[in-house]
């Protein structure tokens, strides 16, 4: 996200080929770059996925903890996201420079799984009102190419996917206190359930009552306003903010939430296709950062 | 936990609201003669009260009260910007929402908050769109507000009074910006929904028998005059078809319209009296 | 909206008429799409200023203004050192600022001539009040400001006893009981350095 300055000609040449039809690097409207997505990277963490949105790249990790449940949900887990904007990505990201967009980002993402419909929290539960599994899920942004909210979304959800949490018995209990015992087989674990958990689609609006998605950095440049929807694979919107500076029309908004919908059922599609192929591979050799 | 605080005496660390002790109860939505617990049916606003000038100190401030929810507003500046902050040529907008620690049932904390802290920047966002930086170069303007009862809608409320609180510190708008809030419960849109609807919705849906798929908040600001109406702030949470948030959105706006004829009729009347104020002391200057 | 006593009042984003060749914004107004709207609330105000009819918006002298390049302000000196002099904006224009900004008048900025000779200590004193005008926008904490002019400098000031100073001469103010050395303002009579 190194700092782009672009000319009023070359903003007016991006804005007027999508008044036609056609982006500068030749996509449609609602068309994505191309994505790679790799799970399983990190061996210290539970489950991890790597995403590669042209140049923006995002590392998910996701770790497990034991905590006391919040008093008022018992008998529920809890998932935690952070995210850390390294300074690599961005000199400006330096010191607390990062910090505004790491909190929009992880309170966007909180607000994405918020609702228990996205993910069962009661399958993290161990012993109720006692002990609940806590999933901390910190996202480390390495390169910032434009649509941010979109990769990471996909990839916490690819990290989620790829989770094992290793099987937790209590064996007894001596003097009120409970006895556990951690299963130490690598094929004796849990999975999380995902198939309701959403992403985001981000639209930004580039000229009066257009969006477009997958914004480059370029075109984020051209108009600083977006819309962040996030969408579960049966066509449900769970999140919805706007974000920078400007405003939308209602008839603009109202069609970019309509597009979600498709296009989020699209995409969801896809990815578990392709985290289905990933899984099934036999010997699978983990590329990694090569 | 963040740092703990060493200025004040805190109540003890693993203390929990009495009223978590209760089993959530089991109200419905809608009473047998299709009204709310209030009284209203669902397409019906609470009662607003709006007033200026409550703060002498500040250079604009702004009263509002929509059913229990009572926030304060007051503006500062534009002035120089803080130390410590970076440089910018165009003006930046500083948005401090502070929740009073018996605003909500549950005590909350006397340091802010997340919540605090999430409204803050959402409001921030919103007034960048809504104040004409380029008027004031090089400066701040700052926003706070006190929520003095959270009554539901509290986003919604906040925005309203920031959109007054700034017309009445004469800093130059495109709009006036007001907030609306709907709730979606159980197939029907709740217009301006009251805080026990809204725990009421928190509630059910902790509830893991709760097979209840579709619900959502969705709290709108947006400027009705402006290019014939545009949304400067917009968030949902919750899960809804897309079909049902379009109208949740429509809903919203015309709440917004009708908001934005009582925040006029405010406006105008404090002009006139500023008015009459200024004849009568050259009539007095005269004599 | 007319009001009841005869005068048109409106709030910001009302639409007040078309934009053209006969009618501008002014103050308190911006102009969108070829129509003027008001961005303040208060009270619409049409002057004659030759052919064009400029349309302003105010509630009195209670506009909002910054400091801009150009803009005659008045300053109360803070503090004076041999390279510059650190003021406080009070007003711009007409116009009282709700909370003042600080300013920097640089030893070069003082007059247009016999630069290298200023002796800051010479043109101000601490609490005197000075006019002057923006000459940038400065850094992060100070506008820039110049009383290179011969309207620009001290207009109120007090000697070391605390008696007020006359202006005796361009460079001299004169109390009952001494003479100091000031950069002396030639008072014009008020509005007429706006134009």
């Amino acid at each position: 996200m190194v700092d782009i300055n672009l000319s009023d000609a070359e903003k007016c040449y991006i804005i007027d080929g999508v008044k036609l039809g056609i982006r500068v690097d030749g996509r449609d409207r609602l068309d994505y770059r191309h994505l790679e997505i790799e799970t399983g990277l990190v061996s210290t963490a539970n489950g991890s996925a790597r995403v590669r949105l042209d140049r923006t790249d995002v590392l998910i990790t996701v770790k497990m903890e034991m905590d006391r449940p919040s008093p008022d949900q018992p008998n529920q887990g809890r998932l935690r996201f952070f995210v850390n904007c390294s300074a690599n990505a961005a000199p400006e990201f330096e010191g607390r420079g990062g910090e505004d967009l790491a909190t929009t980002l992880s309170a966007m993402m909180d607000r994405l799984y918020s609702s228990p419909y996205t993910l069962d929290r009661s399958c993290l539960c161990v012993v109720p009102g006692k002990h609940v599994k806590v999933l901390y899920v910190d996202i480390e942004i390495l390169d910032c190419a434009g649509n941010l909210f979109d990769a990471v979304s996909i990839g916490v959800k690819a990290a989620l996917w790829a989770t094992h949490l290793p099987r937790i018995y209590v064996t007894g209990e001596d003097g009120g206190e409970l006895e556990f015992e951690v299963s130490d087989n690598p094929h004796d674990t849990e999975r999380i359930n995902v198939s309701n958990a959403p992403i985001l689609i981000t639209h930004l609006r580039i000229t009066e009552n257009l969006t477009i998605v997958d914004p480059t950095p370029e075109e984020e440049e051209c108009g600083p306003v977006q819309v962040v929807v996030g969408v579960t694979p049966s066509g449900l919107i769970t999140a919805l903010q706007q974000l920078g500076q400007g405003t939308f029309t209602t008839q603009t908004l109202s069609a970019a939430i309509k597009l979600t919908r498709e296009l989020g059922m699209k995409i969801h599609t896809h990815l578990t296709a392709k985290l289905r192929q990933e899984e099934s591979m036999e010997n699978r050799e983990i590329r990694g950062f090569l | 936990m963040g740092s703990r605080d060493s200025r004040r005496i805190l109540g003890p660390e693993k203390s929990v609201a009495y009223s978590l002790l209760q089993p959530p109860c089991q109200r419905s939505f809608l009473n047998s003669t299709n009204t709310r617990t209030d009284g209203r049916s669902p397409a019906d606003t609470r009662k607003h009260f709006l007033s200026v000038g409550l703060i002498s100190e500040a250079k604009g401030s702004s009263y509002v009260e929509a059913g229990n929810t009572k926030v304060c507003c007051g503006v500062y500046g534009p002035r120089d910007v803080q130390r410590g902050s970076d440089f910018k040529m165009s003006c930046q907008v500083v948005c401090q929402v502070k929740m009073s620690p018996f605003s909500c049932p549950v005590r909350l904390p006397p340091m802010s908050g997340d919540r605090d802290r999430e409204m803050s920047r959402q409001l921030k966002n919103a007034l960048e769109s809504v104040i004409i930086l380029d008027k004031f170069p090089k400066s701040e303007i700052d926003v706070y507000i006190t929520v003095v009862e959270d009554g539901g809608g509290l986003l919604a409320a906040c925005v309203t009074a920031a959109g007054l609180a700034l017309a009445h510190a004469n800093i130059d708008m495109y709009d006036i910006v007001v907030g609306a809030s709907v709730l979606y419960h159980d197939k029907i849109m709740y217009v301006d929904p009251s805080r026990q609807e809204e725990e009421f919705e928190a509630k059910a849906l902790r509830d893991p028998n709760n097979k209840n798929e579709e619900w959502g908040q969705l709290t709108v600001g947006m400027m009705p005059k402006y290019a014939s109406g545009q949304v400067a702030l917009m968030i949902q949470s919750g899960q809804m078809e897309a079909n049902n948030l379009v109208e949740g959105l429509e809903l919203a706006t015309d709440l917004c319209t009708k908001l934005y004829n009582l925040v006029k009729k405010t406006l105008l009347e404090h002009v006139e009296i500023i008015l009459k104020e200024e004849k009568e002391a050259i009539e007095g200057a005269d004599t | 909206m007319k009001s009841g006593n005869g005068h048109i009042v409106c709030v910001p984003g009302q639409r007040i008429c078309e934009a053209g060749n006969t009618h501008v914004g002014g103050e308190g107004t911006y102009t969108f799409n070829n129509y003027i709207y008001a961005s303040l609330p208060g009270q619409v105000i049409v002057t004659q200023r030759g052919e064009l009819n400029v349309v302003k918006v105010g509630l009195g002298q209670q506009g909002t203004v910054m400091p801009e390049a150009g803009s005659i302000v008045t300053c109360r000196v803070l503090n004076v050192s041999p390279n510059l002099a650190t003021v406080s904006i009070i007003c711009v224009g007409p116009h009282k600022l709700h909370t003042p900004v600080s300013g920097t008048i640089r030893k070069q900025n003082v007059r247009d001539h016999q630069i290298d000779t200023v002796e800051m200590y010479n043109c101000f004193r601490p609490d005197d009040i000075i006019l002057a005008i923006v000459v940038s926008l400065g850094d992060l904490r100070h506008y820039e400001l110049s009383t290179a002019g011969t309207e620009l400098g001290v207009v109120t000031a007090r000697c070391e006893d605390g008696h007020p100073l006359v202006p005796a001469s361009w460079t001299t103010m004169k109390c009952k009981c001494r003479t100091e050395r000031r950069k002396v303002a030639k008072v014009m009579p008020p509005g007429s350095h706006n134009v």
